[in-house]
C-alpha cells in the first residue's frame, strides 16, 4: 500500500503518474480480496515441517571467456559452490500458503585476482537472500485447483522439462537479447533452472488445463522497478502423452521511470539518412573501422599484391564507416545544437516476448513398466525475444528467436535422469548485458576487443549459435541427489568487475560453440 | 593431464556408487532445530595490525573487540542412516584497524560474515547410532584433537610454505575447529579410530586444491591414555598447478657457485634497504652482503647481461603435514569425584609443517615444527574448563599469509624498511620474538543452555582487516606476537 503510493507520488512524467495510480488500485484489489477472504477471528494454522537442504558443486570450465578488464580466455578454470536453504511453510484455514525462506551460496568471482587489497578477488562470496517469501490464497483449497492468488518472492518455472536450456520468457531479455541459463537464479550451474520473480501471481486450475497470470517487478537487470505482465497457459492431453504450452511476456510495460526505460542518449538512438538507418552510438562504427584498419595494416605488411589488394578494400570500409563516425562526432553535420540527431527515436528494453512449447511423453505409448517417469520425453521450446522489429540492431525477428529440443534418453531406473538438449539461437550479436549495466541503453555490446573479432569485427557472434547440455541426475536415500552435467550453455559466473544486476559476466562465459564445462553435484534436502 | 583426466572420474565413480544405493521406501526423522547465538567482548592489550610484504605494521594498544553471532541448524536422520543436516550463521564484527573515513575506506561500520555453519549427508553403517563406518560430503568443522581448547589442532589450521598457523577465527573464544569442504569417512573399531578426509582449499589461495589427510587415534586403559597421530598431504591434487607452484622468478631459487638464493630480489633489496639507513659498522657490513646479493642475483636473472641464466626451481604450496598427539587423564588414576569431565588432563601436540626442506627459506625441519603442552587444572566442578595452554614455534619467519595472496607464493613475507615494528634493531627481527605462545581459557555451563567463557591469550589470533580482502578476510600476520602482546575476551553463548 505504501509502496503503491510511494510511485504514485514520485512518478515523475505523465506515464509515472499512470503506472503508479494503475499499480495502487492492483495493490489495492489484491489486499481487500485477501483480506475479506481471510477475516477470521481464530484462524486454524498448520505449520509444516521445515524443509532444509544444502548443495556442494565443483567442476572445471574447460573454455570460456571473461569479459573483464583486459578479456581474457579461460582455459581449466575450476569452479566451486556450497549453498544451503530453509523454507518454512505455513497453511492458514485450509487456504492461505505462506511460505518464508532463507538461503545462499557461497562462490568466488572470476576471474581470481591475486592481491591482498581491495580489487583482489580471491574470497568467497555469500549471496544470500529470501530463497521463497510468498503467499498464496487458495479459493478452493490448497492442492484443489480453482483459482488462487497471491504473491511475493518465489521460485517460477513453466517448463518442467527445460533442465537447462529453455525457459527463455522469464530468463531472456528482448533488447538487447539476452539469455541466461543456471539454477538457483544463475548461482549454481546444475538445479532447478527457475527464475526468482516479485510480485504478484493468478493460477486457475482446472482438470487438465492451467492459466498463470503475474504481474511482476525487475529486479535483476536494469533498469530496474518496471512492471511486466505475463500470460501462461498449460494443456495437458491424454493423460500427459501430450503437454503443450504458451506464455506471452509484456517486458517493462509499467514503466516506473520511463526516461531510464527508453534513455534518451544519442548513443540510445536511431535515425534515417537518405533511406539508410544508422545507430547514434559511434562505437558501432568506429569498434569496426579500427578492426579493419588493423587488418590492412596486417595485410599491407605481408608485403605481396594479393594481400595489398586486400589490404585496400579494408582501407576503404573502414574510411565509409571513420565518415559516419565523424558525422557523429560533436560538431559534426547529423547533430543539432543538444548533441542529438533531430527526428531520431530511441531503443528501449521493453518488448513482447512469446514462447510456445511442447512435450512428447512416449513411454506413455509403451506397455512396458521400466522406465524412470522423466524418461522417454520429447520436447521443444520456442520463443521471440520482442515481437518489434527496430532498424540497424534488431532488424529481423527470426534473428530473436531460440529454439530448444530435448529428450530425456531411456535410463531404465539406473538414473533418474538424462537429459540431452540442444538449443539454436541465430543472433547476430553477442549474448551479453553489458550495455543495460553501462547506461540503460537497450544497445547490444559493441566490442572493441578483438577477442570477439577475428576475420571480421563481431564475428564471435556467428559461433555462438549452438548450444547444448547433457544432465544426469540419481535421487537415492530419500535426500542425496547427484547431478552430473556437461554443456555449452549460457553459463554466467559472478565477475570480479561488475557490480550491476546480480554481478555476473555480462556475457556469457562459454562464447563459441566449442567451448564447454562440465559439472558435478552432490545435494541433500528435506522437503518436509 | 592427469588431474584433467582424474576429476571427472572421481565424478562418475561417485555416481555410480549412487545408482546402487537407490532405496525406494523413506523415512524421516526430522530433528528439532537447533539455535544459537554468542556475543564475545573484550580488549586487545597490546598487538600489531597490517605488517606486511608492502605496508608497515601498526602498534595498537586497548582495542575493544566486540563480536555478535547466531546460527540456525537443522537436521534429519533418513531411513536411519543417512544423517542430513544443513545450518546458517553469522557474526558481526568491526573490521581491525578500525579506519576513520565516512566513504569507502571508512571501517567504522559492522561487517556481518554469514554463511553455511553445517552443511552434510553422512551415511552410518552398522549400528545408526555407534557406527563402525560413516561416509559423507559437505562442509563440516572438523576436530581431532578435543583438549586444544585454543592453541594446537595444527594439521587443519596450518600451511606448510609459508609455515603458518591460526587460531580462533570469526570468533575468538570456543573456536578451535577448522572449518573444512568436502568428503569425510571415519572409522572406529573398539578403541581405534581413524578418520579419511578429502578436502577442497576454500580459504587461502592457491584455491580449489584438493588434500587428502589420515587421522588416526586409539584410546589406552579406559582413556586414561588416548593418543593419535596424522597426516595431511597438502594439495596432493592440484586444480591448476601453475598456481600451486607459480612458475615466475618472485617464487625461484637456484643454485650459483655452490650456494643456493632465491630470484625473488626484494629479499635482498628490503635487507640492504634497512641497512642502508643505520650507521653501525656492523650494519654497514650486512647492508653490503645483502647488496651484493641483490647486484648477483639480479644481474643473473637479467637475460642481458647473463645470457645462459642459473637453472630454476620453484617453490610450492604443496606439502606434507605431519602431527602427533597425546592425552594423560591423570583423574583415571585419582578416582577422585570431586574432578570435573575436564579436570586434569595433560597432553600436547607435536607437528611438523612441511617434511621436505626447501633452499633460503626452508632449509631447517625444527623450524616447521610447533609444539604445543597443555594441562586442564582442577574446577571441582565449579567451573567446568580451565585450560592453560603453552607453544613453542621457532620459526625464522613471521607467521604471515600475504604473499599467498599478493602473488600467490609461497614465501614467507620480507618486511619493507620502513616497517620499524617488524624490523628493529635488525631486518625482521619480530620473527625471533614470537616463538612462545600461550592461553588461558576458563569455561562453565550454566544449565543446559548457557556457557560462560573468559579467555587470555598471546596466540594467532588474526581479525578481520579493513585492509586486506583475500581468504576470510583477515589481516594476514598474527596480531599478537611478541611477548607483551595479548588480550582478554570474555564470551556468552546459548544455544538449544
Amino acid at each position: 500500500m505504501s509502496a503503491a503510493y510511494a510511485m504514485a507520488g514520485k512518478g515523475t512524467g505523465g506515464n509515472g503518474r499512470r503506472a503508479g495510480m494503475k499499480m495502487s488500485r492492483i495493490a489495492l484489489l489484491l489486499w481487500a480480496a485477501a483480506a475479506v477472504a481471510g477475516a477470521e477471528d481464530k484462524p486454524d494454522v498448520k505449520l509444516r515441517p521445515l524443509q532444509f537442504g544444502a548443495l556442494q558443486e565443483f567442476g572445471m570450465i574447460r573454455k570460456g571467456l571473461l569479459g573483464s578488464t583486459p578479456i581474457q580466455e579461460m582455459n581449466n578454470e575450476w569452479v566451486d559452490r556450497f549453498g544451503t536453504y530453509f523454507v518454512q511453510e505455513a497453511v492458514v484455514n485450509d487456504k492461505l500458503l505462506l511460505q518464508g525462506g532463507l538461503g545462499g551460496i557461497f562462490e568466488f568471482p572470476k576471474p581470481e585476482k591475486s592481491g591482498e587489497e581491495f580489487g583482489g578477488s580471491q574470497y568467497k562470496l555469500f549471496y544470500i537472500g529470501p530463497s521463497v517469501a510468498k503467499a498464496m490464497y487458495h479459493i478452493s483449497g490448497i492442492d484443489q485447483g480453482g483459482l488462487s492468488l497471491g504473491g511475493g518472492m518465489f521460485p517460477f518455472k513453466y517448463n518442467p522439462d527445460a533442465y537447462d536450456l529453455g525457459d527463455y520468457l522469464f530468463r531472456s531479455q528482448p533488447y538487447p537479447t539476452s539469455i541466461m541459463t543456471g539454477g538457483n537464479g544463475g548461482l549454481t550451474a546444475i538445479g532447478d533452472q527457475t527464475t526468482v520473480l516479485q510480485g504478484f501471481q493468478t493460477r486457475a486450475s482446472m482438470g487438465n488445463l492451467t492459466l498463470d497470470a503475474l504481474l511482476t517487478t525487475e529486479t535483476g537487470l536494469p533498469p530496474l522497478y518496471d512492471w511486466s505482465l505475463a500470460f501462461l497457459g498449460d494443456w495437458k492431453l491424454g493423460g500427459g502423452l501430450l503437454d503443450i504450452g504458451a506464455g506471452v511476456n509484456f517486458k517493462h510495460l509499467i514503466q516506473i521511470k520511463p526516461e531510464k526505460t527508453r534513455v534518451e542518449d544519442l548513443e540510445n538512438s536511431y535515425f534515417q539518412k537518405k533511406g539508410v538507418w544508422y545507430s547514434g552510438n559511434a562505437d558501432y562504427y568506429k569498434n569496426p573501422a579500427s578492426f579493419l584498419s588493423s587488418q590492412a595494416r596486417a595485410a599491407y605488411a605481408k608485403n605481396n599484391h594479393a594481400d595489398s589488394s586486400l589490404g585496400d578494400a579494408y582501407t576503404a570500409r573502414s574510411r565509409a564507416l571513420s565518415a559516419i563516425v565523424d558525422s557523429l562526432a560533436t560538431g559534426g553535420p547529423w547533430l543539432d545544437s543538444s548533441g542529438h540527431v533531430p527526428g531520431a527515436k530511441y531503443y528501449t528494453p521493453a518488448g513482447i516476448m512469446l514462447m510456445a512449447r511442447a512435450s512428447l511423453d512416449l513411454k506413455k505409448l509403451l506397455p512396458w513398466d521400466v522406465f524412470s517417469p522423466a524418461d522417454l520425453r520429447l520436447y521443444a521450446e520456442l520463443a521471440v525475444l520482442g515481437v518489434e522489429d527496430y532498424p540497424v540492431y534488431y532488424r529481423k525477428i527470426t534473428e530473436r528467436m531460440p529454439v530448444m529440443i530435448g529428450i530425456n534418453l531411456p535410463t531404465f531406473r539406473w538414473v533418474d535422469l538424462f537429459s540431452v538438449q540442444f538449443e539454436y539461437f541465430n543472433s547476430p550479436n553477442l549474448n551479453n548485458t553489458y550495455t543495460m549495466g553501462q547506461k540503460n541503453w537497450a544497445l547490444p555490446y559493441l566490442p572493441q576487443d578483438n577477442a570477439f573479432s577475428e576475420k571480421e569485427w563481431n564475428d564471435l557472434t556467428t559461433k555462438d549459435n549452438v548450444s547444448w547440455s547433457i544432465l544426469i541426475r540419481k535421487r537415492v536415500l530419500g535426500g542425496l541427489t547427484f547431478n552430473g552435467q556437461v554443456a555449452r550453455d549460457h553459463m554466467r559466473t559472478i565477475g570480479t568487475d561488475w557490480y550491476y544486476g546480480s554481478r555476473f559476466e555480462p556475457n556469457e562465459i562459454l562464447h563459441k560453440s566449442s567451448s564447454w564445462y562440465w559439472m558435478f553435484q552432490l545435494a541433500w534436502d528435506i522437503k518436509g | 593431464m592427469y588431474t584433467l583426466l582424474f576429476k571427472p572420474a572421481l565424478a562418475i565413480a561417485i555416481f555410480g556408487l549412487a545408482s546402487a544405493a537407490a532405496q525406494n521406501e523413506v523415512k524421516v526423522d526430522a530433528k528439532p532445530l537447533a539455535i544459537g547465538a554468542l556475543s564475545e567482548y573484550g580488549m586487545l592489550a597490546k598487538g600489531i595490525y597490517k605488517t606486511g610484504p608492502s605496508t608497515v605494521g601498526e602498534v595498537w594498544t586497548n582495542d575493544w573487540i566486540d563480536h555478535f553471532g547466531a546460527f540456525l541448524t537443522k537436521e534429519a536422520v533418513v531411513n536411519d542412516r543417512l544423517f542430513l543436516s544443513g545450518g546458517l550463521g553469522g557474526v558481526f564484527q568491526y573490521r581491525k584497524p578500525e579506519r576513520l573515513d565516512p566513504g569507502f575506506y571508512g571501517s567504522q561500520r559492522k561487517g556481518f560474515f554469514i554463511g553455511p555453519t553445517k552443511a552434510m549427508a553422512d551415511y552410518h553403517f552398522g549400528d545408526p547410532e555407534n557406527p563402525w563406518l560413516t561416509l559423507g560430503a559437505g562442509m563440516f568443522p572438523y576436530k581431532y584433537n578435543n583438549d586444544a581448547s585454543d592453541l594446537g589442532e595444527y594439521l587443519y589450521r596450518s600451511g606448510a610454505y609459508p609455515a603458518y598457523t591460526m587460531t580462533g577465527g570469526y570468533v575468538l573464544v570456543n573456536n578451535a575447529s577448522a572449518g573444512l569442504q568436502g568428503a569425510k569417512s571415519s572409522l572406529r573399531l573398539g578403541h581405534f579410530r581413524a578418520d579419511l578426509l578429502l578436502t577442497t582449499e576454500t580459504n587461502l589461495a592457491p584455491l580449489y586444491d584438493w588434500s587428502l589427510g589420515i587421522i588416526t587415534g586409539y584410546s589406552i586403559a579406559d582413556g586414561l591414555l588416548d593418543v593419535g597421530a596424522g597426516v595431511n598431504f597438502k594439495r596432493l591434487i592440484s586444480v591448476k598447478p601453475s598456481r600451486t607452484s607459480k612458475p615466475s622468478a618472485t617464487n625461484a631459487y637456484f643454485k650459483y657457485q655452490g650456494r643456493y638464493y632465491t630470484a625473488n630480489t626484494a629479499y635482498y633489496s628490503n635487507q640492504a634497504d634497512f641497512y642502508h639507513k643505520r650507521t653501525t659498522a656492523a650494519d654497514t657490513l650486512k647492508a653490503a652482503a645483502a647488496q651484493a646479493d641483490f647486484d648477483l642475483v639480479d644481474s643473473l636473472m637479467d637475460p642481458v647481461r647473463t645470457p645462459a641464466p642459473p637453472k630454476l626451481e620453484y617453490y610450492t604450496n604443496a606439502g606434507v603435514l605431519l602431527m602427533a598427539r597425546a592425552t594423560l587423564d591423570l583423574k583415571k588414576i585419582f578416582a577422585f569425584e570431586a574432578f570435573g569431565r575436564e579436570d586434569m588432563k595433560l597432553y600436547s601436540e607435536i607437528a611438523l609443517l612441511g617434511v621436505r626442506n626447501y633452499p633460503v627459506f626452508y632449509t631447517k625441519r625444527s623450524e616447521r615444527m610447533p609444539i604445543m603442552a597443555g594441562v586442564n587444572l582442577p574446577g571441582f566442578r565449579l567451573l567446568d574448563l580451565i585450560s592453560l595452554q603453552v607453544e613453542w614455534f621457532k620459526s625464522p619467519w613471521l607467521n604471515n599469509t600475504a604473499q599467498l595472496a599478493n602473488e600467490a607464493i609461497p614465501l614467507p613475507i620480507f618486511p619493507i624498511a620502513s616497517d620499524t615494528v617488524a624490523s628493529k634493531n635488525e631486518w625482521n627481527d619480530l620473527a625471533r620474538k614470537d616463538d612462545f605462545k600461550w592461553s588461558l581459557l576458563v569455561q562453565k555451563k550454566i544449565g543446559q543452555s548457557i556457557t560462560i567463557s573468559g579467555q587470555a591469550a598471546n596466540d594467532h589470533m588474526r581479525m578481520v582487516s579493513s585492509r586486506y580482502f583475500y581468504g576470510p578476510q583477515f589481516d594476514h600476520n598474527e596480531i599478537t606476537v611478541s611477548k607483551d602482546d595479548w588480550y582478554w575476551m570474555t564470551q556468552i553463548s546459548w544455544g538449544i
